[in-house]
């Protein structure tokens, strides 16, 4: 279907659906994954990797089931990834003027 | 005299069609994951000068001597609850089973209260402990991220209550599920970012 100046209009997707024994799943892993942060946050000097693995594997399992990231459209996918990228770029950016002096 | 068939009430119209757009994904969607992109640079800022400033504080109190990770991390787990019962009122709601809709959004507003009852509680341990903003940048940079934190979690509330009110109300068309999936991404952004932010300043301490 077009519009009066010619742009093609798409209806919107049908909606994803995500069971309950999924989403409990989920749920379940997240909690695990919580008392595992908690866990290897006494572990010396392998606290910061572990730490950053787990919780990166945390924000996969929300937004990828929660968010619905895994099963919606890859668009809202890149921009949460352009949005990771800015926020790694702003944090970056952050440090080099603190550290430079210049705050 | 011809005759015309009864329109269909406009609310009838909206609630069982989407509107077409040129991406075919909805405008609403479509705008609140822009929101969320630009919500990550306000954490990445946030986190990356609490880090910077991490540990050069030069008085105290400092984290180690306030923190207590068994209650964060009590308060942690109702956060992750809330974010699969916002989960279950987005199925309720695609389901448009109004109900079902109104008890999971009751229960994660429940324990979005819960969470920050938690933290405003922390924050009146941390100020009789002596931490005050501009006590040093240990405080100066903690309150600020947590309270901005604060801040997201209770225009999320304010929205859920909305939407409550609304089904509540028997207003389908405000509690629909497309207004319930924006409303939840808003919900799971906030999780998120409390994911990140439990590891980076209170474990890491």
């Amino acid at each position: 279907m077009s519009n009066v100046t010619g742009q093609v209009q798409v209806q919107p997707k049908h909606e994803v659906h995500v069971s309950t024994k999924t989403y409990l799943l989920v749920g379940l892993g997240l909690l695990v994954l919580m008392f595992g942060k908690v866990a290897v946050s006494g572990a010396g000097d392998w606290k910061l990797p572990l730490l950053l693995l787990l919780s990166v594997v945390k924000l996969a399992l929300v937004a990828g089931y929660y968010m619905h990231l895994r099963y919606d459209s890859w668009m809202f996918s890149a921009l949460l990834v352009i949005g990771t990228i800015m926020a790694t770029g702003t944090f970056l950016a952050v440090g080099f003027i603190i550290r430079a002096g210049w705050a | 005299m011809s005759t015309y068939p009864a329109p269909t009430p406009i609310h009838e119209v909206e609630h069982h069609a989407h509107t077409a757009t040129s991406t075919g994904l909805g405008n609403k969607k479509v705008g609140m994951w822009l929101f969320l992109a630009s919500e990550c640079m306000l954490f990445g800022a946030l986190i990356g000068t609490y880090l910077i400033y991490a540990g050069r504080s030069v008085v105290g109190p400092y984290p180690q001597d306030l923190f207590d990770i068994p209650l964060t991390t009590i308060s942690t787990t109702i956060l992750l609850a809330s974010s699969l019962f916002i989960a279950l009122a987005v199925s309720a709601a695609q389901e448009q089973n109004q109900p079902r809709l109104r008890i999971w959004l009751l229960g994660t507003i429940v324990m979005g209260l819960a969470f920050l009852g938690i933290q405003i509680y922390e924050w009146v341990h941390f100020v009789q402990a002596g931490l005050y903003l501009r006590t040093n940048l240990f405080g100066t940079t903690f309150y600020f991220l947590t309270g901005i934190h604060k801040v997201h979690l209770t225009v999320g509330l304010i929205w859920l209550g909305a939407l409550l009110i609304s089904s509540l109300r028997g207003n389908t068309q405000a509690a629909s599920h497309e207004n319930v999936e924006v409303a939840g991404l808003y919900w799971h952004f906030v999780d998120l970012a409390w994911i990140v932010i439990f590891a980076v300043v209170f474990l890491m301490a």
